[in-house]
């Protein structure tokens, strides 16, 4: 949900329960004063009913609707004013109508007497709507101004972050072109964009240290390895060698080289963590395949391995053309390296998903296998999958492995 | 044939001199940017080998220099970094190939050998080595006057095993000449074995003696006997 949004929502909520409350408060206030000034006008009526019957006026012409005088028997609870809220039925209107009414017995002369007066509250009633009638109104005008005003306001305040939101998105790691935030004279927002420029320039610094790192290091270990193959090399060629010496030579050598690869790659491992490979295009997946295979065709046959295919379904994907190539050659190495004599290859692709399965002998089910220098064979250098996992992860691609009837399958849905 | 060897490692260097001394070379060094232009302006070399990591600068400039004097050299860069952008600007400003760090010296030898031979056009793309006669621009082979067939593979080795005649050779150089990085996806070299044998075959059916000694447990060696 959009912060703007969500803000209004809270605005509104709290608003409304501000209203209700205040509402309720003010209600009731009104109620108290018109209770009591009912109140007292029936305190009032009674006064001068008494005085009439002080002033000997029959009872019975004083008995109307709402005032009701008859003799009592008994003389308990004397002087005693007791209000009390009742309905009654108004034959005139056929409904029942709230009255409060006020009850009290006085001793006049020599006799006792029940007076109780009554007083429509339908007019007070009436009047306590129309006020709240009239409140609601105002707070709901009130409410709906003030939430409009706050998404103006907030849409105004918030323009130097969006601008530095649409900024952030142009990011490109390796992209050394410096972001230029929008000047504000919103405080966060300028420390915002101060600290953005300082966290920018920071994770620029270190891309670049680490670019500089791993390409050092690759350097600084080729160039030793070169020395020791030319030195190799001419104790090869010189003449009185023993078996046995030519042949440690030769291990060395092989040693050297295999050192040489494995630095590659690491080299290749961390140039994609560190993000080199940046720009996607979209790429026909199948092509890739098909121009893989084409590439290890021959080796594939010198293997002794049936390749089998079904790649009708082409699949677009976006992603860095070295990287897609190296993925599948990767996989496809893979399925070469760790196939059985006589053994097949199947590559098909179905809707979004690619599967590169190859006969072979359980030896790597767990998920280990994805781990740097998890190695399988003498002739693995463990590295391969670990850089097919890289790059499923770098680009959200899905992999799966699985193995069934002698089978090792990869999936990658796309 | 003159070589020009650019390479600021002193031990790489002497050891490339050697070797590409011993294969009748005649060699010179520079160890920076600025001597190599120096000897570039004064001689003319067959070949230059090119190393791109100098103290003194970039071996690319070396290479724009040889171009702005327009001679026809041949260049090869010979680079420690992997680096798929030194590659292709390497090519694209005329160096002829690309090598990188470690290399089986029999694969720079021959890569060499094959750069001066496309630079010099006046007839010398025939390679020859004895009764054997080898069209490098027609990728044909005589022996006796007598043409015989060759698979592309087979053509590719009988170059390597002459360019880097009366030289040990060991099968993983072989193997990775014809593979290069793939070299590493056979179980078994054994295929190197047939590949080798047919060679042969043909060769001697072609009247040809047998230049090619096996070294047990190393590899090979291609002389005269």
């Amino acid at each position: 949900m959009r912060l703007l949004r969500k803000a209004t929502f809270h605005y509104v909520f709290i608003s409304l329960l501000f209203f209700l409350i205040a509402g309720y408060l003010i209600s009731l206030n009104i109620n108290w004063i018109i209770k009591n000034d009912v109140d007292k006008f029936l305190i009032n009526r009674e006064e001068i009913a008494t005085t009439q019957i002080i002033n000997n006026i029959p009872i019975e012409s004083l008995n109307n609707f709402e005032q009701k005088i008859k003799l009592s028997a008994t003389n308990n609870f004397i002087d005693q004013l007791r209000f009390i809220d009742t309905t009654m039925y108004d034959i005139i209107e056929d409904e029942f109508h709230t009255y409060r009414k006020l009850n009290v017995k006085r001793k006049i002369g020599d006799k006792y007497y029940d007076i109780t007066i009554y007083k429509s509250l339908i007019e007070s009633n009436l009047f306590v709507l129309e006020i709240l009638k009239a409140m609601s109104m105002v707070f709901t005008g009130l409410l709906i101004f003030l939430v409009l005003i706050h998404l103006f306001v907030s849409r105004y305040l918030w323009v130097p972050f969006n601008h530095t939101l649409s900024k952030l998105k142009q990011f490109e790691l390796g992209n050394s072109d410096k972001i230029k935030f929008s000047k504000t004279n919103t405080k966060e927002f300028e420390q915002l964009n101060k600290m953005l420029n300082i966290m920018i320039s920071k994770i620029h610094d270190d891309y670049n240290n680490l670019k500089e790192y791993t390409e050092n290091v690759a350097h600084e270990i080729q160039t030793p390895l070169t020395i020791i193959k030319s030195k190799l090399e001419l104790i090869l060629q010189s003449r009185n060698l023993e078996k046995a010496d030519l042949k440690n030579i030769k291990t060395i050598y092989d040693t050297s080289s295999r050192l040489s690869k494995i630095n590659h790659g690491l080299t290749l491992l961390a140039k994609i963590e560190s993000g080199a490979f940046e720009n996607k295009i979209d790429i026909n997946l199948t092509e890739v395949v098909v121009m893989q295979l084409k590439h290890y065709e021959e080796i594939i046959s010198l293997n002794n391995i049936e390749l089998k295919t079904d790649l009708k379904d082409q699949i677009y994907y976006k992603i860095n053309s070295d990287l897609i190539d190296i993925l599948i050659s990767n996989l496809v190495r893979n399925s070469i390296k760790h196939n059985i004599p006589n053994g097949t290859i199947t590559i098909t692709s179905i809707k979004n998903n690619i599967r590169i399965s190859n006969t072979g002998k359980e030896i790597r089910v767990n998920s280990e296998e994805f781990n740097r220098f998890h190695r399988s064979s003498k002739n693995s250098l463990g590295l391969g999958l670990s850089i097919v996992k890289k790059i499923c992860k770098l680009y959200n691609i899905k992999i799966n492995y699985s193995y069934e009837n002698e089978v090792h399958n990869f999936d990658l849905t796309f | 044939m003159k070589l020009l060897i650019v390479e600021d490692e002193q031990e790489l260097l002497t050891d490339l001199m050697d070797l590409f001394h011993l294969e009748g070379f005649l060699c010179e060094s520079a160890v920076n940017v600025f001597e190599a232009k120096e000897k570039i302006f004064m001689y003319d070399y067959d070949a230059i080998i090119l190393d791109l990591g100098l103290p003194d600068g970039n071996g690319l400039d070396i290479l724009i220099y040889l171009k702005q004097l327009n001679k026809k050299t041949g260049v090869l860069i010979l680079s420690a970094k992997n680096a798929l952008d030194d590659k292709i600007n390497g090519l694209d400003i005329g160096a002829d190939d690309y090598l990188t760090k470690p290399f089986d010296f029999p694969e720079l030898n021959a890569r060499i050998k094959s750069i001066i031979r496309r630079k010099h056009f006046d007839g010398s793309n025939i390679l020859k080595f004895s009764e054997i006669e080898i069209n490098t621009s027609s990728q044909k082979v005589k022996i006796n006057d007598k043409s015989i067939f060759l698979t592309p593979k087979e053509y590719e080795l009988l170059l390597f095993f002459v360019s880097n005649k009366n030289r040990v050779i060991t099968r993983e150089s072989i193997v990775e000449h014809l593979w290069g990085d793939d070299t590493d996806l056979f179980n078994s070299f054994d295929f190197i074995y047939n590949h080798i044998k047919n060679l042969r075959k043909k060769m001697m059916n072609a009247g040809s003696n047998n230049y090619l000694k096996a070294i047990y447990g190393v590899g090979y060696k291609f002389e005269k006997v």
